[in-house]
């Protein structure tokens, strides 16, 4: 699976304001798809916190995915977000 | 030429002299007043434990950490801030001082008069029948004069002896002022006291503000390190798996990263 991670962080208040790992490959979707893809988005989202929450955003044609300031993509692409949970007191 | 008689005059001078000792003292005190403010920032339960960790590696590699007794001490504006990695508690301290002055005055004013009586007298011979002009009326006249003649001199000489007695009194009042001394000091130490107090509160008002001022920026620095080391990681991560496009770039406060890779 070919994927694009986004990773941002806001260096005064150490909050993580977005981290999302596309799919951004044009293989049809496998039976496991989902299942390997979160496996992936965990995998990454380890690197900054192991308890990280794993969530996905199914992006529909002709609309934007309102909680992410990212361009839609194709209908086979679909996301996984890895939520860090730092944050600013 | 009857036989010669006498009379005699006296006369009599009033001496006052007055003196004034105005007994001054002053005491100067001083003293260091400080100021002091401190938090307790729990940054174990604040940071997520990846980034506690790559808080807690970036101040072992940073120099300006100086690990002593089981903490990281920094040496911060004003003050000075230690983190313990066992409780994951960052401590800030600030103490600020200055030096007060007050003088505290006391004043004793003691004043006296010396009062003498001077006399002198004087005698001059006349003849009944005032032969050769020597009448009494004239020895009245010549005895009234030598007497106020020598009054006078003596009242000069004895007023000048007044003086300098005033004047040694005066002096020797100014030499035993240790009542007004203690009154000085009693003074001095009551505003130094009050100074202190003044000074202290706004000592710790301005600590507070500048522990504020360190707070935030040691924050900033903080979250600063934790970004790095989110951005470390994630890009060894990115390299140690043949990531691709690895793109990272800055906006606003902000650092983004983006690779591509096979998974």
């Amino acid at each position: 699976m070919r994927v694009q991670v986004t990773f941002r962080v806001n260096t005064e208040t150490g909050e993580v304001e977005f981290f999302q790992v596309d799919d951004t490959g044009q293989t049809r979707r496998l039976a496991d798809h989902d299942a390997a893809h979160e496996q992936i988005a965990l995998a990454i989202a380890d690197v900054i916190d192991p308890q990280a929450d794993v969530s996905e955003v199914i992006a529909i044609p002709g609309r934007a995915v309102a909680a992410h300031p990212v361009a839609p993509v194709p209908d086979a692409a679909r996301r996984r977000e890895g939520l860090e949970q730092g944050s600013a007191p | 030429m009857c036989n010669p008689r006498k009379i005699t005059a006296r006369a009599t001078r009033q001496i006052t002299e007055a003196w004034r000792a105005a007994i001054e003292r002053t005491v100067r005190l001083g003293d260091t007043v400080s100021g002091r403010a401190e938090l307790t920032q729990p940054l174990g339960s604040m940071l997520a434990e990846p980034a506690r960790r790559a808080f807690e590696q970036a101040v072992v590699a940073d120099p300006r950490w100086q690990l002593h007794d089981g903490a990281y001490d920094l040496d911060v504006q004003g003050g000075q801030a230690h983190y313990w990695p066992d409780s994951g508690e960052l401590e800030i301290s600030v103490e600020l001082s200055a030096y007060v002055e007050v003088e505290g005055a006391a004043t004793r004013v003691v004043e006296g008069i010396i009062e003498e009586t001077v006399e002198a007298s004087a005698e001059a011979g006349y003849y009944d029948d005032g032969a050769g002009g020597r009448t009494r009326a004239r020895a009245e006249q010549e005895a009234d004069a030598l007497a106020e003649e020598e009054a006078e001199r003596k009242a000069q000489l004895r007023a000048a002896s007044a003086r300098r007695k005033a004047r040694k009194k005066a002096d020797s009042a100014m030499q035993t002022g240790d009542d007004v001394q203690q009154q000085a000091e009693a003074e001095a130490r009551s505003q130094l006291a009050t100074e202190r107090s003044r000074r202290g509160e706004e000592l710790n008002r301005d600590a507070q503000e500048l522990l504020d001022r360190v707070q935030q920026q040691s924050l900033r620095g903080i979250w600063e390190t934790v970004a790095l080391g989110y951005q470390n990681a994630l890009l060894s991560y990115a390299e140690s798996h043949g990531a691709r496009n690895i793109d990272v770039s800055r906006s606003g406060g902000s650092v983004q990263i983006q690779f591509q890779m096979e998974a």
